[in-house]
């Protein structure tokens, strides 16, 4: 049945209060959000509340609004507002950098940000095929310390590593090479890393917190001691802060694949 | 990849410089030692008029990466 024009009802979404903070940083960087991206903001800010992950959260970018104004912008917080440097393309559906000098600098440094060398989770979702052998997030300390997530690796392997220095753990599989990709440290002897469909345990003592290279996007920061493994997967979500239990990753897994599901750009 | 060729004090001029907001320039090394960088059509349109636009009539050429460092402990 058609509804008459007019006999609309307004519906009056009350949004979260840092979820509005977000939205007037946006607004003051010259950037602007949708209103079906405001929504999405805010369904993902009360997901991280639920789950009991926004207090350790140092920065949730959410890479909304089409522009690079817009998309630097942090929802957790006014800080750690992120650079774009080198080739990107903007859209509605992420950043994608060019594969060649383009990449994300978040501006966090994992000493002093998050100095416990127990206690660690990044997080980014990717949503078309990247650069084989490319580093979808990351960076190496000047102490030689890792926090990598390392994708398209030899076509179907990735690395992950998480505050350690020893032999890199790396997981062959053909499937799932894009979408959420995770890791979380809560323990000295081993972490977790994370896809849209799987998980798993990976055995590595932590060593030491990296320290000089933020923590770059669509790219490796202090590889060789300048930012390398340039990828060109587009970027759609990103998530730096202190470790994360299992249930709680997963818990954020969720609602992150919801979150870009409900943008039509999973 | 096609980039804009740099002379040194060219990539001197503008590495790391913002040339929007939240957007910085940023040079790379090609397998020669030459400074290349790279802009998307949206950055053309960028800094078509401003003092930068010196960048989109330097010549251009194929860029060739150094070999990348092999997966950290593969």
């Amino acid at each position: 049945m058609r509804v008459p024009f007019g006999f609309f009802k307004n519906t009056i979404i009350t949004y979260d209060t840092d979820a509005v903070a977000y939205f007037n940083r946006v607004t003051a960087a010259g950037g602007s959000l949708t209103t079906a991206e405001k929504n999405a903001a805010n369904t993902l800010v009360l997901a991280y509340k639920a789950a009991g992950a926004w207090t350790s959260a140092v920065a949730i970018y959410p890479f909304l609004g089409g522009s690079a104004a817009s998309m630097a912008q942090n929802l957790k917080s006014a800080s750690f507002t992120g650079t774009f440097n080198g080739g990107f393309t903007y859209s509605s559906l992420g950043a994608t950098p060019n594969g060649t000098n383009g990449y994300f600098n978040t501006t966090i440094e994992v000493w002093p940000t998050l100095p416990d060398t127990n206690s660690f989770s990044m997080a980014t979702y990717i949503n078309t095929n990247g650069a084989t052998g490319a580093y979808q997030m990351g960076a190496i300390g000047g102490n030689g310390t890792f926090n990598l997530i390392g994708g398209h690796v030899l076509n179907a392997t990735q690395g992950y590593y998480l505050n350690n220095t020893t032999t890199a753990t790396t997981i062959t599989d053909a499937t799932n090479i894009n979408g959420f990709l995770a890791t979380s440290r809560v323990s000295t002897g081993s972490y977790i890393y994370y896809r849209s469909t799987t998980s798993a345990t990976i055995t590595a003592n932590s060593t030491s917190v990296a320290y000089l290279y933020p923590i770059a996007m669509g790219a490796a920061n202090g590889y060789s001691g300048v930012v390398g493994s340039f990828d060109t997967g587009r970027i759609a979500f990103g998530h730096l802060g202190a470790g994360l239990s299992d249930a709680i990753m997963l818990s954020i897994r969720s609602a992150v694949i919801a979150f870009q599901t409900s943008l039509g750009r999973a | 990849m096609i980039g804009y060729i740099l002379t040194i004090p060219q990539k001197e001029s503008i590495q790391g410089i913002e040339y929007a907001p939240f957007q910085y320039f940023n040079c790379v090394k090609d397998i020669n030692g030459v400074w290349f960088t790279f802009l998307t059509s949206q950055d053309i349109v960028l800094i078509k008029d401003t003092d930068y636009s010196w960048i989109l009539n330097c010549s251009q050429g194929e860029y060739v990466a150094p070999p990348s460092p092999p997966l950290l402990g593969l």
